[in-house]
């Protein structure tokens, strides 16, 4: 193990190289092309073994990770912003063809007036898609979950959606510890596919279809049970993980949620200033909490509920709005919390990049307004 | 080369139980390109007719098969065939796949250079969502958001392929030998190669089932669709007929056809035997084809 200065770019790279990926695909954006300029720089060098493709449009580099995932290769690329938005059908595709493929996405706005900032409207595009969705808080985080969703997707054949926000992580550097090559083989297996369609002696047909409706339904239910049933693996994984390399994970990450009479449920890489200004708040004597979703599918419902209990009111902290109803997260968690009498806030904020400082933290802190409040 | 249609290989690698329409002839065409490529092929797919092969739980093929969405069988290809170690992949899309929605898809998958074998099976139209016209719908031909006509002239994508610097052949599946040919030949270049295979849809057109391999020829006969390859940027005729036979043997027996009047039935002609004087003589950059 060693400590290296990494962006959120960076840490992508290092953790592909260390998860020694077989096939990697790239589509460069103006967010992500530090990740494959690295890994191509690193397989030029020869310091790292893999095949590259350089691809010439989004839905091409998704393409191409699904064949190469289907013909029994470890796949990787990376999306951002408009170009998930172009792929959302081959997610759809990739999922149900149960092809464990992972694909980091740089979660940052969508629509006109064309902004870099970031929000989350990309990533939960991608919300009913029926891919596992991680969101990471940290440079750290974003190395972790790589690997360990590797481990998590190659078992279920479940693909992993990794979320990090644009600039907030993406470009800015962090101390990150990244373990050698042999620490992580220890922890990640090479693949082995069970239906490679380059098989020829035992020929296979991925991505078929079913004109009778009864079979597709039964897919599609599989696939939901599937997703559901396999929270018993993460769990497994995180607890490996965590004996192997020190670094624990969950479902959810709760800061102080105990005794806490306001809890306040974020997402992403704002969640560190909110823990900032909570324990600044926490030392004048205000009871606030924070509640950091992680694994947004499966969705985490009995670990959301264990840690509401006892709170008088709950702020949802959105970066992505449905327009027309509200907040996105605010939806998913209302379910956890009817019937419970708990006070429910929703806050929009920071859409379009618009930027949550302290000052706008302090703001949402204080908000007791019931419904959606924008900031 | 095979001299003779008995010279084709006799194993079958795909069989009966599919579910496309009766007389269907892209679907001969795949057959006819597994007895030539063999065991060792992964067909990609683009959704069109040709996915029902693939219908779960029943499918005639006894090859590898691989489809996902309508834009990237290119990309797909190029993939597999980075991986691949030995064997050949068989792009196998439609004329709408071909000529439009993946049309930049396979021209970047070409300029990748990687092997593969892109086989657009062309019958002129969107055959599987009901006949409306694309960019491969030839001038005049009724369709279902136009009676009077298709009036826009047919692109020509075996010439922006040729312009790739691969080889690239027409054929039609009236003259299975010739095709084989080019497959065969598309098969040990390991390069991209393109072909354009025409193949009447009775579906779309208006046809007895029975007559497709008959329209088919007479395509070939009539000069509509003349059969050719382009290898180095030389451009060679293989099949020639004897002496063209009227267009008008060839438009009447199709539905699409019938509302024509004896002017359009001319200027058709025309154009056939202005095109073909000049492929005669060689020439073939920048002819505009029917």
């Amino acid at each position: 193990m060693s400590a290296e200065l990494l962006n959120g770019n960076q840490s992508v790279a290092w953790a592909v190289r260390r998860a020694r990926v077989n096939f990697i695909s790239s589509f460069t954006s103006p967010f992500t092309s530090e990740i494959f300029e690295n890994l191509a720089n690193w397989i030029e060098r020869k310091d790292f073994e893999a095949e590259f493709l350089s691809c010439s449009t989004p839905r091409a580099a998704v393409s191409s990770v699904m064949a190469a995932s289907a013909s029994g290769s470890r796949s990787f690329t990376a999306l951002s912003s408009v170009s998930i938005a172009q792929c959302l059908d081959l997610l759809y595709n990739i999922s149900s063809m149960r092809l464990p493929v992972i694909v980091t996405n740089c979660s940052s706005s969508l629509g006109i007036p064309l902004s870099f900032g970031n929000d989350h409207s990309d990533f939960l595009l991608a919300r009913d898609s029926g891919w596992f969705l991680i969101s990471a808080s940290t440079n750290q985080e974003i190395f972790d979950s790589i690997l360990m969703q590797y481990k998590i997707s190659e078992s279920t054949y479940i693909p992993s959606l990794i979320n990090y926000d644009s600039f907030l992580l993406s470009h800015t550097s962090e101390v990150v510890q990244v373990p050698s090559q042999k620490e992580s083989a220890s922890f990640l297996k090479p693949f082995k596919p069970k239906y490679p369609v380059l098989n020829f002696d035992r020929p296979v047909l991925h991505g078929v279809a079913s004109l009778s409706g009864d079979l597709s339904f039964e897919f599609r239910k599989n696939l939901h049970d599937c997703l559901i049933s396999s929270k018993k693996e993460f769990s497994k994984v995180h607890k490996e993980y965590y004996k192997l390399f020190g670094r624990k994970y969950d479902f959810v990450e709760p800061f102080h949620t105990e005794d806490s009479e306001k809890i306040i449920i974020c997402m992403g890489a704002v969640s560190t200033s909110f823990k900032q200004v909570a324990s600044e708040l926490r030392g004048k004597g205000k009871k606030i909490g924070i509640l950091r979703l992680r694994v947004l599918r499966p969705f985490p419902f009995e670990e959301i509920t264990k840690e509401l209990k006892g709170c008088n009111s709950v702020v949802i902290v959105d970066q992505a709005v449905s327009f027309g109803k509200g907040g996105i997260l605010s939806s998913e968690i209302l379910e956890n919390i009817k019937d419970s009498g708990i006070k429910c806030i929703n806050v929009v904020a920071g859409l379009g990049g618009k930027v949550l400082d302290k000052k706008a933290i302090k703001k949402i802190f204080e908000i007791e307004k019931e419904g959606i409040n924008f900031v | 080369m095979y001299r003779d249609i008995r010279d084709l290989p006799e194993e079958e690698f795909l069989e009966g139980g599919s579910q496309t329409c009766p007389g269907c002839l892209q679907e001969l065409g795949l057959r006819i390109a597994l007895k030539v490529l063999g065991k060792d092929t992964v067909v990609v797919n683009s959704t069109g007719c040709m996915t029902h092969l693939g219908n779960f739980p029943n499918s005639p093929l006894k090859v590898s098969w691989i489809h996902c969405g309508f834009t990237n069988p290119g990309t797909i290809a190029v993939t597999l065939s980075k991986i691949l170690k030995k064997g050949n992949v068989l792009v196998y899309v439609g004329d709408g796949v071909a000529y439009d929605t993946g049309f930049e898809d396979l021209s970047s998958a070409i300029s990748s250079g990687e092997p593969m074998i892109i086989v657009c099976a062309n019958t002129g139209n969107q055959a599987s969502a009901g006949g409306e016209p694309n960019s491969s719908t030839p001038f005049l031909a009724q369709t279902p958001i136009s009676k009077k006509g298709h009036l826009k002239e047919r692109k020509n994508l075996a010439e922006i392929f040729a312009a790739h610097k691969i080889y690239v052949a027409t054929a039609s599946i009236g003259y299975i030998l010739d095709y084989a040919n080019k497959l065969r030949k598309a098969m040990f270049l390991k390069r991209p190669a393109f072909i354009d295979l025409f193949t009447p849809c009775p579906t779309s057109w208006g046809f007895n089932p029975s007559e497709g391999l008959k329209i088919a020829r007479l395509a070939v006969e009539t000069g509509v669709w003349p059969l050719y390859e382009i290898e180095n940027n030389r451009m060679r005729l293989t099949v020639i007929p004897k002496q063209l036979t009227s267009v008008k043997e060839y438009l009447k027996t199709q539905k699409r056809y019938k509302h024509l009047t004896h002017d359009q039935i001319n200027l058709i002609q025309e154009w056939v035997n202005k095109e073909w004087k000049a492929l005669t003589a060689g020439e073939y950059w920048g002819i505009p084809e029917y």
